[in-house]
């Protein structure tokens, strides 16, 4: 970002959807800890969201929960009232000066493997929020993440928040790593609208790490809603050929055993409350 | 270039940034060598610094971020005349071997102290999370800033 000539600071989201929509080569910065590794020569404005307090909002309001762009990891770990899903994807992320500036919309449009927010939110059916001068669009988490996020938002829109309707429902999230600052090997979440005896009902899978961007499992959540518990037992046919993101640290046939065994415990702990 | 200006202890900085500069380089180039470089990457933890009243890695932040933002480094919290309770704690408890680690660490355990006066042992650990140290081990680190709360609550009741 060598070639960057103008600094700007909105105080209020219109401000900032006109910079967006005007600025000459603009870039959003949230909290800054990718983009100081951008080697980008054709940015020419940083659009500052630093102080756009609307987008530093936890709200629960419309029978949702709406969890403002500008929101830090720190401010999520330290809500008692969020799921515990989200608190600890929250805390998963690198370390505590990290994550004191890391944002949800940061997390969201950076777009790299081990991003482990959107795991836990696609997991509880998140929707993204974008908004520009010509209005807002929705669109699911699962959507936003079909392609690469900065190909899905629009050049002239900004992601203002992320949005949960059935937010309390049984979800738990885990970060597998070599230790708790490392990159994920495998970053898994898992949520379902009931359990009843053995039986789950709407479970919801998704992996990170394991694949470039965050992955529903269609097939294992299918496998759960016919069969309930004991398909836990049969999880290892669905992997046999999974495609994993090749990783140094580890074999795909770890990877894979990974995903089973995660799957198995998270499962667990989404019933019994969210914690292993 | 830009024009940017911020407070680093209290004292009015003027420079001239490009977009790719971090803070932790405008730091060191205007004297501010307590705010170490270790990785450059938000790895090793030895530039934090407190930004607002944040403590952050000064390497992941540009430097025009801190545009209009009060900096805070290890200076300001006490020197060897007047030492801040948690440098008193540091040194009693043997929690300092080369120092490279230990500016940035006691802003951690300040901001820490700041928030929760009287931490628990889990608290601290996470507190210190983002800050490595390749001598003294994490033991006495810990027991550090437990020692340096009682000091302060003393100073305090005082
Ligand atoms: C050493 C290190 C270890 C890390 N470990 C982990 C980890 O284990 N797990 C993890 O999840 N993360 C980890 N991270 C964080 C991760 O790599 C990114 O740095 C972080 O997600 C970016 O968040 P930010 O708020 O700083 O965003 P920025 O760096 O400010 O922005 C990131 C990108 O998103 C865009 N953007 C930001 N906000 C918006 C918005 N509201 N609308 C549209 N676009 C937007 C920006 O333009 C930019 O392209 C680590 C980072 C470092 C440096
Ligand atoms: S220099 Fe290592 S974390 Fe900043
Ligand atoms: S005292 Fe030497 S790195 Fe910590």
């Amino acid at each position: 970002m060598k070639n960057v000539e103008k600094f700007i600071r909105p105080t209020n989201i219109s401000e900032l959807l006109e910079a967006r929509a005007k600025e000459e080569n603009n870039i959003l910065l949230a909290g800054g800890t990718s983009l100081i590794f951008s080697k980008d020569a054709s940015v020419r404005t940083i659009i500052d969201m630093s102080e756009v307090n609307e987008l530093k909002n936890i709200e629960f309001s419309d029978g949702k929960l709406k969890l403002g762009a500008m929101v830090t990891m720190t401010q999520l770990r330290h809500r008692s009232d969020l799921p515990v899903a989200i608190r600890n994807a929250a805390l998963s992320v690198a370390s505590t000066p990290i994550r004191n500036v890391v944002t949800v919309g940061g997390e969201v449009m950076r777009g790299v493997y081990w991003n482990d927010l959107p795991v836990a939110l696609m997991a509880l059916d998140a929707v993204a929020v974008f908004a520009s001068t010509t209005g807002e669009r929705a669109m699911p988490l699962e959507e936003v993440f079909s392609l690469h996020p900065t190909k899905t938002i629009r050049p002239d829109e900004v992601l203002t928040r992320v949005e949960l309707t059935d937010y309390m429902r049984p979800a738990a999230f885990h970060k597998f790593s070599k230790t708790a600052t490392d990159y994920a090997i495998a970053s898994i979440a898992f949520s379902a609208r009931s359990f009843e005896g053995s039986t789950v009902r709407e479970p919801k899978v998704v992996v990170g790490a394991v694949t470039p961007l965050p992955r529903r499992l269609n097939d294992v959540e299918r496998l759960l809603s016919e069969k309930g518990e004991s398909a836990l037992e049969e999880l290892e046919t669905l992997f046999s050929g999974f495609k994993t993101r090749p990783d140094f640290r580890v074999s795909a046939e770890y990877q894979r055993n990974l995903m089973i065994v995660g799957i198995r415990r998270l499962f667990r702990a989404a019933r019994d409350g969210g914690e292993e | 270039m830009m024009d940017i200006s911020f407070k680093v202890n209290g004292k009015e900085l003027h420079v001239s940034v490009t977009g790719n500069e971090s803070l932790l380089d405008v730091l060191r180039k205007n004297g501010f060598t307590s705010v170490k470089r270790g990785c450059s990457e938000g790895e090793c933890g030895a530039c934090g610094v407190i930004v607002d009243g944040v403590y952050l890695k000064s390497c992941l932040m540009l430097a025009v971020q801190a545009h209009g933002r009060e900096v805070m480094t290890v200076e300001a919290l006490g020197d060897v005349q007047e030492p801040h309770p948690i440098q008193v704690a540091v040194v009693e408890e043997g929690a300092v071997q080369c120092g490279f680690c230990t500016p940035s660490r006691i802003l951690a355990s300040y901001s820490l102290l700041q928030n929760s006066p009287n931490p628990s042992d889990d608290e601290v650990k996470e507190a210190l999370d983002g800050n490595l140290c390749r001598c003294t081990g994490y033991v006495k680190q810990l027991s550090a800033v437990k020692k340096a709360a009682e000091l302060i609550g003393k100073e305090g009741e005082a």
